[in-house]
């Protein structure tokens, strides 16, 4: 049987794969990248859970949301901190170190190549996701009462919505000339305090928790604090936090291409392929 | 049919100036060219005349005013992905592949975004490292390589998918002469031997007098020359220079020599221990025992007289002297 791939796929694997290869080559490196997370927040959700544990009978429902927010936290903020760093700067990294102007001589558009990065980048945050799981669940003692399918879908669907957000965030890059700013805004303040991180967005005041509702990493939070430990209330994940994702992702996809467009016509136009 | 044709193609770049106002640059001005198959061309020109432009264009990263560009009959403005196909893309060395890769990794890398796997791409990888010589080193990360075998992996990454045509953007700046060398006569063989057709930019005379079946000079976006460096040089620069060494020189021997009739141009320049250098160009070899009779009355002894013919650089430089006629028209070669 003759199979004919799109070649597009083709260049996604051979992208992820050199990405792969590039951050294996200093396996020490790549292993503190995997533990930075629960290096660096499992200090600070002990110190949350022993300074509320005072306020909070142990094993009552409000230590279990407690406990639930520290994680999911954790979780998300590590994932999309991690994800929006590595692809965000990817693309001006590309073009500084010159080889974006090789890989756009083979390539059919820049957005494979932000993809075929993602693939890589997002597959060894899930790896990286699998070991806060288990450091949640022994650490933190987290229960999870997960619903395969709802985990799933919840998950596919997240990492198609902050992997589009990554994308979105590597053309502003561009356009901006900026080196981080925007990052640290978004995941120093933004989502920990708008998107029902560290406390439910319901909290919030009205001007703001509207705000929070346009967001997509407040629903992602939501789902997965859902599917993963049962807080919360599956009709309004299916109803409200899935659908509102589905709608992100395509806004983001149709987004990305528009702005993978006006950076190609500029790049093609004034010749910027390369900045020093 | 002709491999490339580039016809009347404009390119102005706009450029922020420090005080915020934008300026017009022309990189390329109605440049019009044809490569035929099978030739090794090369497009030489100054520092911001329009060569990496050109090269640009032909690989479709950069979008021309107007004008026309086709390859292989293949409209690039219309289908770049096509037109990609047919090319290798080879760039100065430090900007044309992963550094924390090694040279089979990037190989593979490029060559799978090719679409070549398996025995293909290995016998490929193969037959590419064999050509520019990194067999002992393919395995070796690409930033412990020296820039000479930077720029050959560059170049095998070009080769790899075997191109129809090769569009190298000064692949022999900075390397030294050997390496350059060796990379020259590597390009030219895949023009004699495979048919490849080969567009090559540098600075480099010699290389260009030497290996290029024809040669493009543009200066401030516009093609002045083009032909047969033979021709060219035969054309624009006839006749021959001479490079006398002389011992003890008495007086002014430079308005003396250029007195005689045929005599173009003297470059004069000192060496050690009282011996003076002098070039000189003569339109022919009609006065040349004029020449030495002048150059015997004003000094002690002539130590040593080398004669050329003129070079590509001597022709480089009086175009580019000469530039563009009055009605802002390419110089037009006479017969």
């Amino acid at each position: 049987m003759n199979l004919k791939i799109d070649t597009r796929f083709v260049h996604l694997g051979a992208i992820a794969n050199r990405v792969l290869i590039e951050k294996l080559r200093y396996p020490a490196g790549f292993c503190l990248g995997i533990l930075a997370p629960i290096i660096i927040y499992l200090p600070f959700s002990f110190l949350a859970r022993f300074i509320f544990s005072s306020q909070i009978s142990p094993g009552s429902p409000n230590e279990l949301m407690l406990r639930s927010y520290i994680f999911i936290g954790i979780l998300v903020l590590s994932f999309f901190g991690n994800i929006m760093n590595d692809i965000g700067f990817y693309l001006l990294n590309e073009r500084m170190h010159g080889t974006l102007l090789i890989n756009y001589s083979i390539l059919r558009s820049v957005n494979t190549l932000l993809r075929g990065v993602s693939i890589a980048v997002i597959g060894l945050q899930l790896l990286n996701s699998i070991l806060l799981l288990l450091a949640g669940y022994f650490l933190l003692g987290i229960v999870f009462k997960a619903d395969l399918l709802i985990l799933l879908t919840v998950s596919a669907i997240s990492v198609f919505c902050i992997g589009e957000m990554a994308v979105l965030y590597a053309y502003i890059i561009l356009f901006a000339n900026e080196r981080g700013t925007i990052h640290r805004i978004f995941t120093g303040t933004i989502v920990p305090l708008l998107c029902g991180i560290s406390f439910s967005a319901a909290l919030l005041p009205s001007p703001l928790s509207i705000v929070s509702f346009l967001i997509p990493i407040t629903h992602i939070a939501t789902a997965l604090r859902y599917a993963l430990t049962g807080i919360g209330e599956l009709s309004s994940v299916l109803k409200v936090n899935l659908p509102c994702l589905v709608c992100f992702v395509l806004l983001l996809f149709f987004v990305n291409q528009r702005f993978h467009d006006i950076v190609v016509t500029r790049f093609r136009t004034h010749g910027k392929w390369e900045h020093y | 049919m002709e491999a490339i044709e580039f016809t009347d193609v404009v390119k102005t770049f706009s450029v922020n100036t420090a005080k915020g106002r934008k300026n017009q640059i022309t990189a390329l001005d109605n440049v019009c060219l044809q490569v035929n198959r099978g030739e090794f061309f090369t497009v030489l020109g100054p520092n911001g005349a329009g060569k990496t432009t050109t090269i640009k264009i032909l690989a479709s990263l950069l979008l021309p005013d107007s004008g026309k560009v086709t390859m292989c009959g293949i409209d690039i403005l219309k289908d770049p992905y096509a037109s990609r196909k047919l090319i290798g893309f080879g760039v100065r060395a430090e900007r044309s592949v992963y550094w924390k890769l090694t040279g089979r990794q990037n190989l593979e890398y490029f060559g799978a975004l090719y679409g070549m796997h398996g025995k293909t791409l290995r016998k490929a990888i193969d037959e590419v490292v064999y050509m520019v010589d990194l067999e002992a080193r393919i395995d070796d990360y690409v930033e412990r390589y020296s820039t000479g075998m930077k720029q050959g992996i560059s170049l095998a990454v070009a080769l790899l998918h075997g191109p129809e045509i090769l569009l190298l953007d000064e692949p022999t700046t900075g390397l030294d002469p050997q390496i350059a060398r060796n990379i020259r006569q590597l390009v030219k063989k895949l023009t004699t031997e495979k048919g490849k057709t080969v567009i090559f930019t540098t600075h480099i005379l010699s290389e260009a007098q030497f290996f290029s079946d024809r040669v493009a000079i543009l200066n401030h976006g516009q093609v002045v020359a083009l032909d047969t460096p033979q021709n060219l040089i035969g054309k624009v620069a006839p006749g021959m220079s001479l490079e006398v060494n002389l011992l003890g020189v008495r007086g002014t021997v430079k308005s003396h020599l250029m007195n005689i009739p045929s005599v173009q141009e003297v470059l004069e320049g000192a060496l050690k221990d009282d011996r003076q250098v002098f070039r000189l160009r003569c339109a022919d070899e009609s006065n040349t025992h004029e020449v030495i009779g002048c150059l015997l009355k004003h000094c002690d002894r002539i130590e040593s007289i080398k004669k050329d013919k003129a070079s590509l650089e001597d022709v480089f430089i009086k175009l580019l002297n000469q530039g563009i006629d009055n009605e802002g028209n390419p110089y037009e070669l006479k017969n």
